[in-house]
């Protein structure tokens, strides 16, 4: 594997220096990490960065000794926020299996706000879905929780990911979502580079760093 | 229609006697606990109020573990439409919340309870909003006709052009 530019001894780690962990301002991202969702994971994982949040995820501990399930439980612990899109919670392939894991992970974050034991340290999350889904019929635990709907563009999802972390009393001071689209593009060139160096292995720390490269000014 | 949408999360009282003075100076407004029919879809209704409102007033107070609900809301149709005035009013010492860092707001000092001002400050801002809208208005209509201007001479420039050639 090709070396990275960061030198061994400039490298930035996930959880340590610029990129330390407050929990106030994590915010865990359960979504498909797959080639088909990667133009939306793009959209949210941007949008939180230009919010003054810390993006979080099932690959920022990359491929450790620890089983997936605890490092998802401890990234989700740490954060006060999480966004969680269940669009690709339906029948696929030719085995029409939906996939599971999002749902999963929604019901550690549940549990994450019930154990909270001071009501300003509670776990808050947005539910993302696509517009039509059956999402009630499959999880009716869901009911009440008014999960956002979006259409499957990047456009919907920086509005609703904004539109919510911009709110949070964490947040910075926010660029327009039309700046954050602009500037959507340089994010995404900024990733191919990662990608090429990297492979399917870029490291979370790397893919952060690239968000606060390209955040759009205020306006 | 109302001009003006009130937000007051735990702050209804201040709400209300803020729309009582309004209403004295002719300003229509809209409040969940005298506007908000039960049995009506709670978001849906806000959402409707606030987008046809000229100016959503949002009561901020000091604790602030929670966004109220109408928070994202009242973002969402400021970034949606420019006309939109947002004001929060800021009470008992309260910090406005980042979003609404910068834009004006009112401050209503712990126990003066001194509605008519800030009534008359709304109404300010709203006036000020209106005479905003007015002004892009009228930009936009100056830019569409500059550029018909600017169309009909290239038009007229065309033929010229040609026979230079």
């Amino acid at each position: 594997m090709a070396m990275s530019s960061q030198t061994r001894k400039s490298r930035e780690h996930f959880g340590a220096g610029n990129l330390a962990i407050n929990p106030a301002t994590s915010v865990f991202i359960n979504c498909p990490f797959d080639e088909e969702f990667a133009p939306l994971f793009d959209a949210i994982v941007f949008s939180a960065t230009c919010c003054g949040f810390l993006p979080r995820s099932a690959l920022e501990s990359g491929t450790v000794a620890e089983s997936r399930m605890e490092r998802i439980a401890r990234a989700v612990f740490s954060s006060k926020y999480s966004i969680h899109d269940l669009s690709r919670c339906k029948g696929e392939g030719n085995e029409n299996l939906a996939r599971f894991n999002m749902p999963l992970e929604l019901g550690i974050a549940m549990g994450r706000r019930l154990a909270a034991p001071r009501k300003k340290d509670r776990h808050d999350w947005l539910l993302l879905v696509r517009e039509g889904h059956q999402y009630a019929k499959f999880v009716s635990d869901l009911a009440g929780y008014d999960p956002k709907k979006h259409d499957g563009t990047a456009e919907a999802l920086v509005r609703l990911v904004m539109v919510w972390l911009a709110t949070r009393p964490e947040a910075t001071a926010v660029p327009t979502p039309r700046r954050v689209l602009a500037a959507l593009p340089q994010f995404r060139e900024e990733k191919a580079k990662l990608t090429e160096e990297w492979g399917d292995e870029v490291p979370w720390a790397d893919l952060v760093l690239a968000t606060r490269k390209v955040v759009p000014p205020l306006g | 229609m109302s001009d003006v949408f009130l937000s007051y999360s735990r702050y209804r009282q201040p709400a209300e006697a803020i729309a009582k003075e309004l209403q004295a100076l002719g300003i229509t407004t809209w409040l969940e606990s005298k506007d908000l029919a039960p049995g009506k879809q709670w978001e849906e209704e806000i959402r409707k109020a606030m987008s046809e409102a000229r100016l959503v007033a949002i009561l901020v107070g000091r604790r602030s573990e929670d966004a109220p609900p109408e928070y994202p809301l009242a973002l969402e149709h400021s970034w949606s439409d420019d006309d939109k005035v947002l004001v929060p009013i800021l009470m008992d010492d309260a910090e406005p919340p980042s979003f609404l860092r910068h834009v004006e707001a009112i401050r209503v000092e712990p126990r003066r309870q001194d509605w008519n001002r800030v009534a008359k400050e709304i109404a300010k801002l709203l006036h000020r909003g209106s005479a905003i809208k007015r002004s892009r208005a009228a930009i936009k209509e100056q830019s569409e006709r500059l550029s018909l201007i600017e169309r009909g001479a290239n038009a007229l420039r065309e033929p010229d052009d040609k026979s230079a050639e």
